[in-house]
């Protein structure tokens, strides 16, 4: 990772940092730590960081586009036929899991109905799309409401 | 007035002493790349120098 590793008085050499972002998402960091035998500071911490984009979803402003062709595979298919916890794990999850949108814990603590009315009709300026079926979504108000109960009382 | 010229002197020489030794120097400590895309391998050189007066070795390099 160094050009050199004796370098006289005077000479420059380079320590080379690379990162690969694949399968990563979000603000990243990598370190390395330069050891040598400069005796007042022997170890030396070089970081790099990067924001990785999420490339299927860039530049997506309406939210409701997951539901059309091509998204849908993930999105609606695997859903169907399903309600309260296999539908939020195959429509719900793939978003609603730490670190991105809100936790099924966090969601836990708002009354039904303003969950209710975010799974039905969207949450404005986010991804959350209106999942019921007047929104161009796949869920009737049954399954939205077998979500809401699972959200709500998740044991 | 010698120890004036002493003192100047020794005042002169500190740079000088305080290097002794190798001493490693680096332009930067950090770099940030900005946003990129999952596809792109990105990498960066981090330039140093040796601004002591004897051989700086470099004894390791590990990333995490």
């Amino acid at each position: 990772m160094a050009s050199s590793s004796r370098l006289k008085p005077g000479e420059t050499g380079k320590v080379s940092l690379s990162v690969d972002p694949a399968g990563k998402k979000g603000p990243i960091s990598k370190t390395a730590q330069v050891v040598s035998n400069d005796p007042v500071r022997p170890v030396i911490t070089l970081t790099v960081t990067m924001n990785v984009k999420d490339d299927l979803h860039m530049g997506q402003l309406n939210a409701g586009q997951i539901f059309k062709e091509g998204c849908g595979s993930c999105h609606v298919e695997q859903g169907r036929g399903k309600k309260g916890f296999d539908l939020f794990r195959a429509d719900c999850f793939m978003c609603h899991n730490a670190g991105r949108s809100s936790s099924i814990t966090q969601m836990s603590r708002k009354p039904e109905r303003e969950l209710f009315k975010a799974i039905r009709d969207g949450v404005e300026n986010s991804m959350m799309p209106g999942w019921a079926l007047e929104k161009g979504g796949p869920l009737n108000d049954s399954e939205i409401e077998s979500l809401v109960r699972i959200i709500r009382d998740p044991n | 007035m010698k120890s004036i010229i002493f003192t100047a002197l020794f005042i002169l020489m500190q740079p000088l002493v305080s290097h002794a030794g190798s001493s490693i120097a680096f332009d930067e400590l950090s770099y940030n790349f900005g946003t990129v895309s999952q596809a792109e391998k990105a990498e960066h050189l981090f330039a140093f120098v040796n601004s002591g007066d004897s051989d700086l070795v470099i004894e390791k390099v590990s990333s995490s």
